[in-house]
């Protein structure tokens, strides 16, 4: 009978303390979201492209703009990134989406075997290589385009060239 | 303009095709089948689009609105010959308002216009997609599936697209696709739309399953507190599958109950249909859906009630068929040979003894603050989001509540057994070692929580707000 007064007493007290933190909560949660909807400069997130991730999105955008700008009708581009870095996982992804329908394969390389990936892309037909990264590593019967952006390189495959 | 008015429409056959259907089957037209409108609706155009496709048509505008207005109309006759007949009503009344809970209407109804109109305010202003899940998984298929009229150029490149987890079942993509049909662009604002309109839906499923158990202007204030959860408030129109699916489970929960309440099968079937719609939104999906209908067939004492429970799963899985006849033609790259092996054995043995670690990282990524932009400062002051530590202390009333809140008491069961299913799939999951299934997929282990979270949340909400026991 103590037992079950004790678990009431404790249950009333848990409810007003629960609900009080939770209209704490919502009005904190809506605040955020006030933040959100009308300054949402005070967040950080670029604006015009919520969906870029890192530090700097504007040179994310702009090697993403420059790799789509050279895509030319009956082109296949071909994309190699490293996983280890999130900026470069997400030009990958991001121009697979952008230019879907036309396809692009991407590959992932470790730092000593780009080449061989390069040449994977190759080998599937790819007529543009985007290397993210790791540009040193590949050489040989492409042709190389101005650097879309810092730490990315443009190839177009031989025999390709319009 | 046009285009826009073309994309309402659209939605608006969606929701009136799924009332229709929903009052059918209930025998009623009430709040309970306002709610489910809207998700049914797009779990039959899902279906209607894809059997288009098997049936070797694209995934035009003519022919799926054609099909949709056909099914829409056939909806409308069985509405008019059953769906308005005597309702199918609760053996108890809900409780009644009371003066001090007219305040609480009041805070409630503010709180929740100002949360539903800062995030269509958020949407005007920012309409890009900007979760990187939700453009790279959900809207990637959406745009593929309505670019191509269909299913097989994306099929054919899963490979390139292994990141968008081509096999798996993606009902709302596949919705978006149709509302993109509709509109006769790929348009961001348009998909926050269909989730705004999905997250109304639970969001009233909430408050008629409150309802039910509470006073109006508990129900509501603790609508408008769920609502505004940074979780669930981010996730709300972010183009995500997460909260699509516990809109799904929350729906077939109240529609089982009310089953086993009225006796009427065809609310069963009703239930059955929501368990199908989740299991297209995620490959989860079917698996918690059949637990849910165990889960409440055993709940309560007595007799378990297996045929409605029985009804429901087999309904459940012919849904999921057309998408799994879309997909047999393909080889695609996917999780599921790790499981489909006796490996899975050797694997729960060999990690018995990570079952405690993983428990522990488990319960710190369901009570971390939200990551993203939108997370509350209260909860970014407090370190810690307290949604699933006030279930867990639900859990100490909500046994108690079995005889008046039978919903709420099924409700705890089936949100704490969809948590252990996916704790099992970790444990199960074939890692590396800790860090890595910790940094890998643990992480997002509070988002896919979110597809039970409308449960938890509704038993707590019951749990908090009903009378004290000795009330």
């Amino acid at each position: 009978m103590a037992e079950g007064k004790a678990l009431s007493v404790l249950l009333k007290g848990a409810r007003l303390g629960a609900a009080a933190l939770l209209i704490v909560g919502s009005l904190s949660s809506l605040l955020a979201q006030w933040r959100n909807t009308l300054a949402p400069g005070i967040s950080g997130f670029d604006l015009a492209h919520p969906e870029v991730p890192g530090d700097d999105p504007a040179t994310l955008v702009a090697t993403l703009e420059a790799s789509a700008a050279v895509v030319e009708p009956g082109d296949t581009l071909g994309v190699l990134y490293s996983a280890a870095d999130s900026n470069q996982v997400f030009v990958a992804f991001r121009l697979a989406y952008l230019l879907y329908p036309k396809p692009v394969f991407i590959e992932t390389y470790a730092e000593a075997g780009a080449a061989d990936e390069f040449a994977r892309l190759r080998k599937r037909g790819a007529t543009l290589i985007l290397v993210l990264g790791g540009s040193a590593l590949v050489a040989g019967e492409t042709e190389a385009l101005p650097a879309p952006g810092p730490g990315a390189s443009l190839f177009r495959v031989r025999g390709y060239a319009r | 303009m046009n285009q826009w008015l073309m994309a309402s429409l659209g939605l608006g056959l969606t929701w009136a095709l799924g009332f229709f259907v929903a009052g059918a089957l209930a025998r009623r037209s009430g709040p309970a089948e306002a709610a489910a409108g809207f998700p049914l609706g797009a779990l039959i155009v899902t279906l209607l689009g894809m059997l288009l496709l098997l049936l070797g048509l694209p995934l035009a505008r003519n022919p799926w609105l054609v099909a949709s207005i056909g099914v829409f109309g056939i909806a409308s006759l069985a509405y008019r010959r059953w769906g308005r007949g005597a309702s199918a009503g609760s053996p108890s009344p809900p409780p009644r308002a009371s003066q001090g809970d007219t305040a609480l209407l009041a805070l409630g109804a503010v709180l929740l216009l100002v949360q539903l109109g800062l995030l269509a305010g958020g949407m005007l202003r920012i309409p890009a997609i900007a979760d990187w899940d939700a453009w790279a998984i959900w809207a990637f298929k959406a745009k593929a599936f309505y670019v191509d009229r269909g299913v097989t150029r994306y099929f054919a490149h899963g490979d390139d697209y292994y990141f968008t987890w081509p096999a798996r079942p993606c009902l709302s993509a596949f919705y978006q696709a149709f509302v993109y049909t509709c509109l006769g662009r790929e348009e961001a604002a348009a998909v926050r739309l269909v989730h705004l309109a999905f997250f109304v839906s639970l969001l009233l499923a909430f408050f008629e399953s409150l309802r039910r158990a509470v006073a109006p202007g508990a129900a509501l204030l603790s609508t408008a507190l769920f609502a505004s959860l940074p979780s669930v408030a981010y996730v709300a129109t972010a183009g995500l599958a997460n909260l699509v699916l516990g809109t799904y489970l929350l729906l077939a929960t109240l529609s089982l109950e009310r089953a086993r309440e009225a006796g009427r099968f065809g609310l069963a079937v009703a239930a059955g249909l929501l368990l199908g719609g989740a299991a297209l939104t995620r490959d989860e999906g079917l698996v918690l859906g059949g637990l849910i209908a165990v889960v409440a067939s055993f709940s309560l004492p007595g007799r378990p009630r297996l045929g409605p429970a029985a009804a429901a799963i087999v309904i459940a899985a012919s849904c999921s068929l057309p998408w799994l006849l879309l997909v047999a033609p393909f080889e695609l790259w996917d999780l599921r040979s790790s499981w489909w092996s006796v490996e899975v054995i050797a694997r729960a043995r060999e990690h018995a003894k990570d079952a405690g670690e993983i428990l522990r990282m488990a319960a710190v990524e369901l009570t971390k603050p939200v990551e993203q932009t939108r997370s509350s400062p209260f909860e970014e002051w407090l370190g810690v989001a307290p949604a699933w530590p006030l279930f867990g202390l639900a859990l100490l009333r909500v046994r108690s509540l079995r005889e008046s809140s039978p919903l709420a008491w099924t409700s705890a069961l089936a949100a704490v057994s969809g948590l252990l299913v996916y704790i099992a799939g970790f444990w199960l999951f074939p890692y590396q070692d800790l860090d890595w299934l910790r940094d890998n997929w643990l992480y997002v282990f509070d988002r896919h929580a979110l597809s039970v979270l409308p449960l938890a949340a509704y038993a707590t909400a019951v749990a908090f707000a009903a009378g004290a026991p000795e009330d």
